[in-house]
């Protein structure tokens, strides 16, 4: 099969302009001097299959956006080439190239003509591009007086609903209110299912997972990596977010631990895919009331998602070392969740760890189990009975 | 349709099928861009005439009326017009290609486009304007239909050559202006000078024959030159430093195009 973008050993170097605040004939001849250099892609090569969904992940500043900018030719590389097979859509920067003067109308029509769209066919899309927008009201308005939601609103309508072939996304895919994020969500699911070839960065792993089949991973302008989004992602979390191999003892360092009544020791984890477990020691002096004991389950993007809180009675805590065992039996769905540990003693807040570790339950292996396209992260159990009517 | 991004592609390769495929692209910016100027303003598209009129008719007054410069026997508002017609075509198109790039910075930053065709909707709308103006100074060419030379079909000729001094200058200074914001700003000082100059608002009667001479070998008193004889019918000696400057024009014009289309892509990396 032909792929549908070929990045052939891409490097982009760019000058660094210094702006200096003087003005001198030195910072004259500064300015016709050859800059100095700025590397921000090293001999990338990958090929990207017609129907693939593939996100790039990165910290700020890898190349993410850089390399976009070049497979959409916004920009051209400093060696090697690239190459797309079809009529590109590309959100580049979160943004559209939109004119400030030119009412909405004129904008879609424009970024559709950009896009490859033929005129006609974007008549016939117009309307449903608005109503995704939902901006009917304002469509006749110059764009300067949108709001910046209005704007990538609009700009993601004539995306998503001008039949790209390659859909191009840098960091946009989480704009607007909650409504139309799920339009989005939606649309690009729609999209996937039609076979629309993707190219998405995105900083929300939980949104990266439920939507690509295959991960890039740039860092500092090299690819590091190139697999499963799983895999992947799994690895680059561990190592931006700490995720530490589960089932080996961590000690708590000494200036997280002290309390007035409690020392923290250490904890262990265990992750499942039916139950996660969490031990944790500490060492109890001085305690006069009840002790409380609370986990907070964060996603990975810091949204808290459910406490479990274990009262240890006054009558049952001793003075010294104590290990508790956490059986979290809701259970969670595949992913990426980070702990945050918390000690209260007479309803007041004596310690906490913020971002304690973070753990990945695996995916499901077996194909009885729900996949879990939605990003959704827990699984309730409920009973259902039922009644004829 | 395959589309390459290619750092190694040669200068002289020109992908005029793109061009072809993108022409939705050009016709909405020169439209857009007509469109635009007369937007947000009190007399709208009446601007398109008003303009020119505005402009020659101060022109006619203090330089005509009041200064009483010389203009060769012919009546001032006629003498004038030709010349500052084209002046004024070539000022509108070697100011907007300086500045093309520059300020489509909101499209080049985003989106893939041929970047020629940015100059070449510069030129497009400068020349919608140059013909409306004609347009509103039909009744004044009628007025003096006697002074009217039968080789006014030439001035097509004087449009291609005002269009190719700006191409060969400007479309230079178009990638340049992106990194040096004074660039505009200095081509506008440099043509500002020129407009008096050269015998644009008088006739060449009142200069030096040494000064003419020298100003031989600036294109644009060719340009001015031209026009007014294209029109009124005066004798014109297109001498070599004509031929040759065109010659220079000729080179200069084709490699600017070859060195616009390999740079313009790369322009966004010095914001």
């Amino acid at each position: 099969m032909q792929p549908i973008i070929t990045v052939s050993q891409v490097s982009k170097c760019y000058p660094i302009i210094r702006i200096r605040e003087k003005i001198s004939l030195s910072s004259i001849i500064h300015a016709l001097r050859p800059p100095k250099q700025f590397w921000a892609l090293q001999n990338i090569s990958f090929r990207q299959y017609p129907g693939e969904v593939v996100g790039l992940i990165g910290a700020n500043g890898a190349g993410k956006s850089t390399l976009l900018q070049i497979i959409s030719r916004v920009t051209k590389p400093t060696s090697g080439y690239t190459q797309t097979t079809g009529r590109t859509a590309a959100l580049l920067q979160a943004a559209v190239g939109f004119h400030n003067d030119l009412s909405g109308r004129e904008n879609v029509f424009l970024a559709g003509a950009l896009i490859g769209e033929n005129r006609r066919e974007m008549e016939k899309r117009f309307d449903d591009i608005v109503s995704f927008a939902n901006l009917a009201e304002y469509i006749d308005w110059p764009v300067k007086r949108y709001s910046s939601g209005m704007r990538l609103r609009l700009g993601l309508a004539v995306a998503l609903l001008s039949r790209p072939e390659i859909l191009i996304v840098d960091e946009a895919l989480t704009v607007g209110d909650h409504k139309f994020r799920v339009q989005v969500r939606n649309q690009i699911l729609q999209l996937k299912k039609d076979g629309c070839s993707m190219l998405l960065v995105s900083h929300e792993s939980a949104l990266v997972q439920a939507l690509c089949n295959r991960v890039l991973w740039l860092e500092k302008g090299y690819l590091k990596k190139d697999g499963l989004p799983q895999r992947v992602l799994s690895e680059y979390l561990s190592q931006s977010l700490n995720l530490l191999p589960p089932d080996t003892w961590q000690s708590a360092t000494a200036s997280e631990s002290r309390t007035v009544f409690a020392d923290w020791l250490g904890w262990r984890y265990e992750p499942g895919a039916k139950q996660t477990t969490i031990w944790l020691d500490i060492e109890v002096y001085n305690y006069s009331l009840a002790i409380v004991c609370e986990l907070v389950i964060n996603t990975t993007l810091g949204n808290p998602l459910a406490i479990c809180r274990a009262e240890i009675p006054q009558k049952l805590a001793q003075h010294g070392k104590m290990r508790l065992k956490f059986e979290l039996n809701t259970r969670l769905l595949a992913g990426f969740y980070m702990i945050d540990f918390r000690l209260y003693d007479n309803q007041q807040l004596q310690n906490e760890i913020k971002n304690a570790f973070t753990f990945e339950v695996p995916s499901p292996t077996t194909p009885t189990e729900l996949n879990n396209s939605l990003g959704a992260v827990v699984e309730l159990p409920a009973q259902i009975s039922y009644h004829l009517l | 349709m395959v589309y390459q991004n290619n750092s190694t592609r040669n200068w002289w390769q020109f992908n005029l099928r793109e061009f072809w495929q993108y022409r939705e692209v050009l016709r909405l910016l020169v439209i857009r861009q007509i469109q635009l100027r007369y937007r947000q303003t009190l007399f709208g598209m009446v601007w398109v005439f008003l303009d020119p009129i505005i402009n020659i008719g101060v022109f006619t007054l203090i330089f005509g009326r009041f200064a009483k410069l010389p203009s060769e026997g012919i009546p001032y508002p006629l003498f004038l017009l030709p010349s500052i017609l084209i002046w004024n075509l070539f000022l509108q198109t070697s100011t907007q290609i300086s500045s093309c790039l520059s300020t489509h910075l909101y499209l080049a930053s985003k989106v893939y486009f041929p970047r020629l065709f940015l100059p070449i909707q510069a030129i497009a709308t400068a020349l919608f304007d140059f013909l409306t103006s004609l347009l509103v100074f039909v009744p004044i060419f009628f007025i003096y239909r006697d002074y009217i030379s039968p080789t006014l079909g030439l001035l097509v000729w004087w449009v291609i050559y005002a269009i190719l001094i700006s191409i060969s200058i400007s479309l230079w200074l178009a990638t340049v202006a992106v990194r040096f914001r004074d660039i505009g700003s200095l081509l506008r000082y440099v043509l500002r000078i020129m407009q008096f100059g050269l015998p644009v608002i008088y006739s060449q009667e009142i200069m030096p024959t040494q000064y003419i001479h020298l100003l031989q070998w600036n294109p644009l008193y060719w340009l001015v030159m031209g026009t007014r004889s294209a029109i009124l019918g005066n004798t014109l000696n297109l001498t070599y430093p004509f031929w040759l400057t065109l010659l220079a024009l000729l080179v200069s014009g084709v490699l600017a195009v070859f060195w616009f289309e390999q740079h313009a892509h790369t322009v966004i990396d010095w914001l």
